[in-house]
């Protein structure tokens, strides 16, 4: 009995085992940047965190150039000690050119089709050069961290609308929405948002300043916020509120005259006040004027979208979702550019500070 | 039960021995065997016994004095005057071999007959009662069992003095010939039950019965499993408490160790202490015992699986800690984890085998030198050291000592399957354990009750303990005879 | 008949079919039936799952009728109905269909953990171990066979916790306009619903294990009602959180949600979930082989044990050899449609011969 499984399991450890990834003995892609390189090729910069026994991380950079970006894997591993492994990215870069050049899908389906990539990992557009931008150390840290928790905490606590690789392949699959992705620059060693980059398909057609990601916000999502918002109250005073909590609201009841109205309230406290002394009276102006600054660069923005044919904020979906039968998006995308669609905003302060 | 005793008789009668002055001329090989002859009555007689298991000082007094102040002539005197309750006028060959090795001291006047009495007068070296060292409870009850069966069925009647407290005696092994009782309570305890206890302990055919434990590996359920199947304690009162439940316990001569039964998985994780503190407190400490054990049993096979298969379940956070902790070891993680392992087990037996004050220095040096020097030779990271200290740490939690030996063993299948196949290794091992412990019983009840099968009754005393109000019924599982252990509606304080 | 009579110490409480029922449905369907029900009924896919879940109330009810007039198995009910030959038939099929069943499941999970965890994943050895588990589970008897479906349905259940993430993350809109396919759609969709449903069959041959049988009835509902509870939530969960075309690319759109949950000491859930799923799929192995192997010990007399071990070797055989993706896909599919037959036309089908039959016996 007892040699049986004895034999039973000596086989099983021999044979059974499977290949086994040891966190120290792999190599970690946290970013990979793809860019345009020299005769069509693409180039692919990967960044794999080093992490020494006395605490610090270095950045592994690897550069390689391929027609097609399986390939560009198959050349790291050529280069690099130790196995490369996908499961641990956290971000993809894609230059400019290439967003709006050749679309970004080609190079997003291995993301979407490796089990082992996450759904958190964030997609994100560089404006400037992503081999400097990869190369440049931000303390000790694993760049691949870094970048992910910059566009983790904005779009939790800050201005960012929620974005993530999910998010991506819904709005990409999903007729009635077009995705869009955040938009990053290297300013002075130092990585910032820049604003967003939408798409349409999975072509970059154009951009929001980062100004306007508040207005965006506001339109495409309820959220609640820690950053600020500030307004100019002419005569040289200013207010800004913080703490804001928005919620937005789409009306489609009006959907037959060919009106969409999207409702907008926000919540906030102010933190900031140059003028004077700050009345009932002034709460309301500063409300007012909120409310109007808010809406013209709304009214804006949207009509930017209609004259590029781009649906980010979903409403392509918002009508089918109160459309009977079956729904025709061919005939929906001609007749988005024509529908009226009103932006009502409605800021309420709710309190002023700890003082009066 | 007769048939048994027969044979037991006819194997320890030799042969060629016919009659009584040939046994006593065997029994005389022996140097501790005394006979002498006495004349100062007016009949002479002949006294034979063990000097080391008779009280010599009660031979004098109270058997010498009275024969030669009443000047006794036969035997059926002897009996009248020796005021000593339970002698016997026999001349069974057998009966007074078996009696003389108990202590029994074998008085005749005629040399040549077989006609003896017997006459008990054994001594009893036996250590006091004493405190209880593996059950140690702060509040509560500080007796324990000592070596002699009667001073520990005292201990029991002292606490439940009701006649339904019954004790079957019978005697086990060939040559030890072990005296073991089972007590239960009349009209409360499942007569089935007992009849298996019965049984099995019949059917128990060695030549030595030295301990308790030995009776327990012989009729347990499952020979074959790692886990005990009844639970064993030091302490009268617990003993006594299981008796009301509807439990059986049982005694042998010469151990300090009562067998409880039929027994549960969880009720090994519930110490006496339990019912000595408010039930809240009691709760939770079932609760922190049982995650110790899961703890204990699981948080080293999921750092191998983790480490060697699934880095993409570590947070980012902690990725830096791991991954730099690791760096300089050459060992996978499954050696570094068996290293660590191994070194723990060989601490805590060494500190088990040496006397306790070298014991504690041993686990002192063991501990923090080949701790602090592993991981400084790079044989062993930092954060494995801590998960393994705590886990061994976590596995002495377990109220019965015997459990805390499974738990620690049944760690390495898991490190194993955790190397093979990670986390799906880690689930398909637990299934195995599961299947294992779904298949165990004690004494014919099922081992994971009240869990599975599931009784939700049986769960007041199970995982948590609820409040005495709601203790009115036995445990199901036992299967009690009489299931109301007291009426809720006459306290009046549980309101 | 002899040899229909279950001990009674055999014989398990009549709430345990509760979990019984559960566990055999819930297995590897439920990773990825989102897609075939969405692909036909659209965001109203739910109201698919939850129309085919209640249709099959019904289903248990007329087994319930049957076994309850016949007081044993199918396996009486067949040679009752049909007499030896064609009784035995129509058993012989019902066995090689469990027996299907079991390998299904098995290569179905193996595929999983090969395209998620571990591609190189030796599926001889594997399928090896886990069928010695599942011997060692059935050399234990009915019992334990219940009981570790009982801790496969109570020690997994905190997976349907995690369906939280993505109803955090889902898009309810997505569910709007309800009730907009047409009930031909619907049908459609509740036909593809009906498959991870299916298992509970087995429950024609336990059945004579049952204590007080007509008692465990409403256990037996219980028990289903549960599932489509569960899959109810989770089919909203997935239209929720994937967009149509999205979905009809995402094989096991189950495991797909997982990958968004993260918990502060854990990212990636889909891992723990895989593995954790060993448990679940673990009871379905253990009865359809039982069920199986129970069947033969009726039809022809031999032992339990003598038995089941050819069943095991031949599911750890035919595991062996399926290898590409197209041919599981096929079985699976095949196994469905066979399971959907049977329970919507076979036992309804039955239930009217039988009834017809003890009439006409009765006029006799």
């Amino acid at each position: 009995m007892k040699l049986p499984v004895l034999l039973c399991i000596s086989i099983l450890l021999l044979s059974g085992c499977v290949e086994n990834s040891v966190v120290d003995d792999i190599q970690m892609v946290t970013v990979i940047g793809y860019e345009k390189g020299e005769d069509g090729k693409i180039k692919g910069i990967a960044v794999a965190p080093q992490f020494q026994a006395d605490g610090t991380i270095q950045n592994s950079v690897y550069i390689e150039e391929a027609e097609i970006s399986k390939e560009i894997r198959s050349q790291y591993n050529s280069e690099s000690p130790k196995p490369f492994v996908s499961g641990k990215l956290q971000l993809a870069i894609y230059s400019r050119e290439i967003a709006e050049e050749d679309g970004i899908m080609e190079l997003t389906d291995t993301l979407q089709r490796d089990p082992f990539i996450g759904s958190r990992a964030f997609l994100a557009i560089s404006d400037t050069d992503i081999e400097k931008m990869l190369s440049t150390n931000f303390g000790n840290a694993d760049t691949g961290h870094f970048l992910h928790s910059l566009l983790d905490h904005n779009s939790n606590y800050g201005m960012l609308p929620k974005t993530n690789l999910h998010n991506f392949f819904y709005y990409y699959f999903s007729e009635g929405n077009d995705p869009f992705l955040p938009l990053i620059t290297l300013e002075e060693g130092k990585v910032k948002i820049a604003g967003l980059a939408l798409l349409k398909e999975d072509k970059m057609v154009a951009e929001l300043p980062a100004d306007d990601l508040f207005t965006f916000k506001i339109l495409y999502e309820n959220f609640s916020s820690n950053d600020s918002f500030t307004t100019d109250l002419g005569n040289g005073d200013h207010a800004s509120i913080y703490n804001i909590a928005s919620k937005r609201n789409i009306d489609l009841k009006m959907l037959k005259k060919n009106e969409i109205t999207i409702k907008g309230k926000v919540l906030g406290v102010i933190k900031e006040y140059t003028g004077e002394e700050l009345s009932a009276k002034v709460i309301d102006k500063i409300e007012k004027d909120m409310e109007a600054e808010v809406e013209a660069k709304g009214r804006e923005m949207i009509k930017k979208f209609q004259e590029e044919g781009i649906d980010p904020l979903g409403l392509g979906n918002a009508v089918r979702s109160v459309t009977r039968g079956k729904f025709d998006y061919d005939q929906w995308k001609d007749r988005y550019q024509e529908v009226d669609i009103k932006f009502n905003m409605q800021v309420v302060i709710t309190e002023s500070g700890v003082i009066e | 039960m007769i048939c048994v005793f027969q044979w037991l008789r006819k194997r320890q009668k030799p042969d060629q021995i016919k009659n009584l002055p040939q046994l006593i001329a065997n029994l005389k090989t022996s140097g501790d065997f005394l006979h002498f002859k006495s004349e100062q009555t007016g009949m002479p007689y002949f006294i034979y016994y063990f000097k080391t298991l008779v009280n010599e000082q009660e031979l004098s007094e109270k058997i010498l004095a009275p024969m030669v102040k009443n000047k006794v002539s036969s035997l059926k005197e002897v009996k009248d005057t020796v005021p000593i309750p339970g002698i016997i006028l026999t001349d069974d060959l057998s009966d007074i071999c078996e009696k003389v090795m108990i202590g029994y001291l074998i008085l005749r006047f005629n040399e040549n007959s077989n006609e003896c009495a017997l006459i008990p007068s054994p001594t009893d070296i036996s250590r006091k009662v004493s405190q209880p060292e593996v059950e140690f409870t702060v509040v509560g009850s500080k007796e324990s069992f000592v070596e002699s069966l009667d001073k520990n069925l005292h201990l029991i009647r002292k606490r439940l003095p009701v006649h339904e407290l019954k004790a079957y005696e019978i005697t086990i092994g060939k040559l030890t010939h072990t005296k073991v009782a089972v007590l239960y309570l009349d009209g409360i305890t499942n007569q089935e039950n007992i009849q298996i206890v019965k049984d099995r302990l019949k059917g128990i055919h060695v030549d030595q019965v030295v301990d308790n434990s030995v009776i327990m590996q012989l009729i347990t359920d499952n020979k074959n499993s790692p886990f005990p199947q009844l639970v064993d304690t030091e302490r009268p009162d617990r003993a006594a408490s299981v008796l009301c439940e509807g439990k059986i316990v049982i005694l042998s001569e010469g151990s300090p160790q009562a067998l409880l039964g039929p027994t549960t998985f969880i009720e090994f994780f519930s110490a006496f202490e339990d019912y000595f503190v408010n039930w809240i407190i009691a709760s939770t400490a079932r609760l922190i015992r049982i995650f110790a054990v899961l703890f204990s049993i699981l948080v080293t096979p999921l750092y191998v699986a983790t480490l060697t298969y699934h880095y993409e379940l570590i947070p980012s956070d902690l990725l830096s800690t791991l991954v730099s902790s690791r760096q300089q070891i050459p060992l996978p993680p499954i050696l570094e984890a068996i290293f660590l392992e191994l070194s723990i087990e060989l601490l805590r037996e060494a500190g088990a085998r040496l006397p306790t004050k070298v014991g504690q220095t041993i686990g002192i040096v063991g501990g923090i030198v080949i701790g602090t020097a592993s991981v400084e030779a790079g044989l062993t990271s930092n954060v494995l050291l801590i998960i393994v200290a705590l886990a061994a740490l976590a596995s002495f939690t377990t109220p019965v000592y015997r459990m805390g030996n499974t738990i620690r063993l049944i760690r390495f299948p898991f490190l194993l399957f955790a190397h093979l196949w990670g986390l799906l290794g880690v689930v398909l091992c637990f299934c195995f354990l599961l299947i294992h412990l779904l298949r165990l019983k004690s004494l014919g009840k099922p081992f994971l009750e009240p869990i599975y099968p599931l009784r939700v009754k049986d769960l007041k005393d199970a995982l948590i303990r609820l409040p005495n109000k709601f203790q009115t019924k036995r445990p199901i599982q036992l299967q009690t005879e009489s299931t109301v252990r007291f009426e809720k509606d006459k306290n009046e304080f549980h309101e | 008949m002899r040899d229909a009579e279950v001990k009674e110490q055999h014989k398990i409480s009549p709430f345990l079919v509760f979990y019984l029922v559960h566990t055999m449905q819930v297995g590897v369907g439920v990773m990825g039936f989102q897609r075939i029900v969405t692909k036909e009924a659209g965001n109203d896919a739910w109201i698919s799952v939850l129309a085919a879940g209640l249709s099959l109330h019904l289903i248990i009810f007329l087994m319930y009728k049957i076994l309850l007039k016949e007081n044993g198995d199918i396996i009486s009910v067949h040679k009752n109905l049909f007499g030896k030959w064609l009784g035995g038939f129509l058993s012989w099929i019902l066995i090689i269909y469990f027996i299907a069943m079991s390998i299904t499941v098995l290569r179905t999970y193996i595929e999983v953990v090969q395209v998620w965890m571990f591609p190189d994943l030796n599926k001889w050895i594997f399928g090896c171990v886990f069928l010695l588990l599942v011997y060692y589970c059935l050399s234990g008897g009915f019992k334990v066979v219940t009981g570790i479906s009982f801790f496969g349905v109570v020690l997994p259940f905190y997976l349907l916790l995690t369906m939280a993430f993505p109803l955090y993350h889902g898009h309810f809109r997505d569910l709007l306009p309800v009730l907009n396919h047409s009930i031909s759609e619907l049908y459609a969709g509740a036909k593809g619903a009906s498959l991870p449903y299916l298992g509970f069959s087995t429950l024609l041959i336990y059945f004579p294990f049952i204590k007080d049988p007509a008692k465990s009835h409403r256990w037996a509902q219980g028990g289903h009602l549960l599932t489509v509870f569960m899959y109810v939530v989770v089919m909203v969960a997935t239209i929720a959180f994937f967009s149509e075309r999205q979905l009809e690319k995402t094989i096991w759109a189950t495991l797909t949600t997982w990958k968004i949950a993260e918990m502060p000491f854990v990212e990636r859930f889909e891992y723990i979930g895989i593995a954790t799923w060993a448990l679940v799929i673990l009871p379905n192995m253990c009865i359809t082989v039982w069920v199986a192997g129970r069947g033969i010990r009726r039809l022809i007399k031999v032992k339990q044990r003598k038995a089941t071990i050819p069943i095991l070797i031949l599911v750890l055989i035919v595991n062996g050899m399926l290898t590409e993706r197209g041919n599981i896909d096929l079985l699976n599919s095949s196994i469905s449609e066979v399971g959907f037959y049977m329970t919507y036309i076979y036992i309804p089908l039955l239930f009217l011969l039988q009834f017809i039959v003890y009439k006409v016996r009765k006029l006799q």
